[in-house]
């Protein structure tokens, strides 16, 4: 008899233990924790700081020249990533009489440029960010800086500049034209 | 002769029992008179204290960053919240640590930020009756910092009141491709 009573005794104690406080499960506690998962992939982004003008030093038909900055932002992934920064001519030199990049009115006229700049803040392995004597094409992107895995700019962006060459040719009327450049970066 | 003297005993044995029986079959009854009534009362007290308690409602929050240049990551956490504060005098509020760096290393720290300037900031959204955070916010590894606080006699709803916390991650170039998590402990108090 004693023994059954102990034993049930203890049964009851162990079920009592075991029975969670209902207002503890209903309304949570002091505390409470959560993750915060983030995932930081490869990404790019560039200003164009203003309008370039290009100039031609003296009356001699010395070529027109100026220059465009840049500020970039990359970040490329790990071990496999790249990016670039091209440059394509968008919109033609305007009005027509002058000078163009898809029709030069001679031979030879261009559009050309060198680009130079910084490399990423971070890691630059691989970046190259100097093209020398390149011509602009109005079909085509053209490089102006690469990039090679895990490289990755300071938050405030790293600079780059383009500096242009555009023939002066007796042919072109007089006037004022302009052209729209576009430049891409990417990054993987 | 002795036959006879063992029944008379027998008989005076019966004769006593009959008045011991008689007296316990009676016993309740007298009991039941003397000692209560048919309707009894019972006072129950209890005191009603200022507490809190609070759950959150995933136990993950994914910050993601639209498009691909650098907008920050932004991700929103929600929270139920449960008080009730002293009816003079009390107070209360919910409070928030980055009590886990974001791990690995190489992406965003809260602790030491790769670049100055890099933060996980806060704004706070919290139905009445509290009074969310003026924000945004800074999170913190080292101090709790304001989600929401309280005045005095506030009340949520037996199912709870609601609050969120809208997260905010520079998005630096210097971070290393990857996933990072941090944890972010929060804590609600009553008085």
């Amino acid at each position: 008899m004693i023994k059954r009573f102990l034993v049930a005794s203890a049964l009851l104690a162990i079920t009592v233990a075991l029975t969670p406080f209902p207002a503890n499960a209903q309304l949570g506690s002091g505390t409470g924790t959560t993750t915060l998962n983030v995932t930081v992939g490869a990404e790019a982004g560039l200003t164009v700081a203003a309008t370039s003008n290009l100039t031609s030093i003296g009356t001699n038909f010395t070529s027109f020249t100026g220059s465009t900055a840049l500020t970039y932002y990359i970040r490329t992934t790990q071990s496999t990533g790249a990016g670039s920064i091209t440059a394509k001519v968008t919109t033609d030199f305007a009005p027509v009489g002058g000078p163009s990049v898809a029709t030069p009115p001679t031979g030879g006229d261009a559009l050309t440029y060198t680009s130079s700049g910084a490399v990423p803040g971070n890691n630059s392995t691989g970046a190259v960010m100097a093209f020398a004597g390149v011509t602009a094409s109005t079909t085509a992107q053209t490089n102006v800086a690469t990039f090679g895995a895990d490289n990755r700019s300071v938050f405030a962006g790293n600079s780059e500049s383009v500096a242009w060459t555009l023939t002066n040719d007796p042919k072109y009327k007089t006037g004022s034209y302009s052209a729209t450049v576009t430049f891409t970066i990417s990054a993987t | 002769m002795k036959i006879k003297q063992g029944e008379n005993n027998m008989k005076k044995l019966k004769l006593s029992f009959i008045p011991a029986v008689a007296l316990l079959l009676m016993s309740p009854l007298g009991y039941a008179q003397g000692l209560g009534t048919t309707t009894v009362t019972n006072q129950v007290s209890v005191t009603v204290a200022a507490e809190a308690a609070l759950t959150v409602g995933a136990s993950a929050t994914t910050l993601t960053s639209v498009g691909t240049n650098f907008s920050d990551y932004t991700g929103t956490t929600l929270l139920t919240y449960f008080i009730r504060t002293t009816n003079t005098g009390g107070t209360g509020f919910i409070k928030l640590q980055v009590t886990t760096d974001f791990a690995p290393t190489g992406g965003p720290s809260v602790g030491s930020a790769p670049t100055a300037g890099d933060t996980l900031s806060y704004m706070c959204s919290v139905s009445s009756p509290g009074t969310p955070c003026s924000g945004p916010l800074t999170s913190s590894i080292s101090t709790q910092t304001s989600v929401a606080t309280f005045g005095t006699n506030n009340h949520s709803t037996k199912t709870g009141n609601s609050a969120s916390v809208l997260w905010t991650l520079s998005n630096d170039p210097l971070y290393v491709t990857g996933s990072y998590t941090a944890v972010v402990t929060y804590t609600i108090s009553a008085s």
